[in-house]
């Protein structure tokens, strides 16, 4: 019998999302058989047996009252903070939840997560007694698996001494640069990161359609994987679209941060 | 039905009077193949110009997802101890693809069937099926132990076996009961051996005189049924209900016709099939093994 270990505290999975998306506008309340994708993405965290609240967490903008409806309707808190400033948001939300000692981080785009992985990025995190755990620091698990946990105490740390746009808006950017923090990451038995179970574009929500539609809530990402397999045609939608769009972007922005830096 | 397409592309088959069919002639037997209602075609890199003409076929007839297709590795491309094993299997099967002419086919299968025995190829096909190249990896055996080995692998999901009234190894050991378990598709050649099946004493190689005595036995024995040597050697391949598919070649038109004519008559034969059943076990492997013939 394993000795449960009461020091381990509980673990809170804040979900950011919003409706603002250049690419693909109010994505997050795409319907599939008249379900939005963030209420089967809540649904499927709520599945994983190690989180113990779920929090989504989205802007002060008016297009976000949306968001806070479907939050009320299906019975989960939501927060409201910084759009641009997605640390803080994450930080201010965790705040109003001191009981939780661990932060899940999962963005409203991966609709498909999935509950297994969750909860073995989290006893990763645990068994090794981590500041950070996640499955992409090295990418194999395919895009829209993506799963990260830390602990409150980092979050407040990169919070506070976070600078660059890009850490502000990526939330954890600012700890995995940081050596102090012990990591660890969580792969995959292949490499499946070229395959994109997230919406961001069009095409990728022709692939999350495909897929809800021939599988049932419980299955984990293996069952899209095979369907894609049997399905090459479905598969090479959007294989063509790169990883971490918004990412290379903000870097840009702390490139002209920098050079803005150096002229004054 | 399967039809093997070595004959294309090669000049092949011990029973082969007519040479390689030109490439118009090729691609009729396909025309005619697909008429018929085949829908998968059998091939390999190491068929000669097989692929090329599938994949003009296919552009010409604009089938494109209306037929399968399985290729294959080139035989022995790994050599041992190999560090790139991933890129030589993706490279390969990339170069099918494109003499094909398809972004992705149905079937990728080790030609060389050994490697089922060496887990980094095997984990390489089933990367390449991860990347959508391919929507099923296997292996093409000779020996019961590859058949084994393969047909308890996790990764694989064909596998093409030597089967026919004269090669009836596999129904000695628990292959096809472990093929139905493990939801593996079992694709049946050589039910003819080559046309070796066909052929008279007269015609028969010297090297292969040994051959003579089971063909007597079999007519011996079909004879008693009415009938011919190509419906008993097919409803034998047929009966086997762990076989999913058959695959056959043709090097003509007429054979073509002969043998769908033949497959779409062809009535149980309960009794001569089980006549024919373990029966010739211990035949020699270098008249069963035709990649041991003498060319």
């Amino acid at each position: 019998m394993e000795k449960v270990d009461q020091s381990k505290g509980k673990v809170m999975c804040i979900l950011q999302a919003r409706m603002g998306s250049r690419r693909l506008p109010g994505k997050v309340l795409l319907r599939v058989q008249g379900v939005p994708l963030l209420e089967r993405e809540v649904k499927r965290i709520k599945r994983a047996k190690t989180v113990d609240k779920i929090v989504i967490a989205t802007t002060t903008n008016k297009e976000d009252d949306a968001i806070e409806n479907l939050a009320k309707r299906i019975g989960v808190d939501c927060f409201r903070g910084s759009e641009k400033d997605v640390l803080d948001r994450y930080y201010q939300c965790a705040l109003l939840y001191p009981g939780f000692s661990s932060i899940v981080r999962v963005t409203g785009d991966c609709p498909l997560i999935d509950p297994l992985v969750i909860d073995q990025v989290i006893s990763l995190f645990r068994r090794r007694h981590l500041d950070y755990a996640s499955n992409i620091q090295k990418e194999t698990f395919p895009d829209g698996m993506d799963i990260e946990v830390f602990t409150r105490k980092a979050l407040a740390e990169a919070a506070i001494a976070a600078r660059l746009p890009s850490e502000k808006e990526h939330v954890t950017l600012y700890m995995r640069r940081k050596r102090k923090f012990k990591k660890a990451n969580l792969a995959a038995e292949y490499d499946f990161s070229h395959i994109r179970l997230t919406v961001d574009q069009k095409e990728d929500f022709e692939v999350i359609k495909f897929l809800i539609e021939r599988s049932r809530l419980q299955d984990g990402y293996r069952k899209y994987i095979s369907l894609l397999i049997k399905h090459p045609e479905i598969m090479k939608k959007n294989m063509r679209i790169m990883r971490n769009e918004g990412l290379k972007k903000s870097l840009k922005k702390d490139r002209v941060m920098a050079r803005n830096n150096v002229k004054t | 039905m399967v039809l093997g397409t070595v004959q294309l592309g090669l000049k092949y088959g011990i029973n082969n009077s007519h040479g390689q069919p030109s490439r118009e002639e090729a691609l009729g037997i396909l025309e005619r193949a697909y008429e018929q209602g085949i829908r998968m075609f059998d091939t390999a890199f190491s068929y000669g110009d097989a692929e090329e003409i599938i994949g003009e076929f296919i552009t010409r007839r604009k089938l494109n997802g209306q037929v399968q297709i399985i290729s294959k590795l080139e035989p022995n491309c790994v050599s041992e101890g190999s560090e790139n094993v991933l890129s030589i299997v993706e490279n390969g099967l990339r170069t099918s693809l494109r003499r094909i002419g398809r972004e992705y086919i149905d079937g990728y299968l080790l030609h060389t069937s050994s490697y089922i025995f060496r887990e980094e190829i095997v984990n390489a096909l089933h990367q390449c099926k991860i990347k959508g190249l391919v929507k099923n990896i296997g292996v093409s055996i000779y020996e019961e132990t590859e058949a084994l080995a393969a047909v308890r692998s996790s990764l694989i999901d064909y596998i093409q076996i030597p089967y026919s009234v004269f090669d009836q190894r596999l129904n000695q050991t628990e292959f096809f009961q472990l093929a139905k378990a493990n939801g593996k598709k079992v694709f049946a050649r050589t039910a003819f051996l080559q046309g070796l099946i066909f052929m008279t004493d007269k015609e028969i190689p010297d090297s292969l005189s040994g051959a003579k005595e089971y063909l007597k036995e079999f007519d011996d024995i079909i004879c008693r049924y009415g009938l011919s040597r190509l419906e008993a050697a097919l409803a034998f391949s047929a009966s086997q209900p762990g076989v999913d598919y058959i695959v056959f070649g043709v090097d003509t038109i007429e054979q073509l016709n002969e043998t769908m004519s033949v497959a779409a008559s062809l009535g149980e034969h309960f009794d001569c099939v089980a006549a024919l059943r373990d029966r010739f076990l211990n035949i020699e492997k270098n008249i069963i093994f035709p990649s041991l013939w003498k060319k």
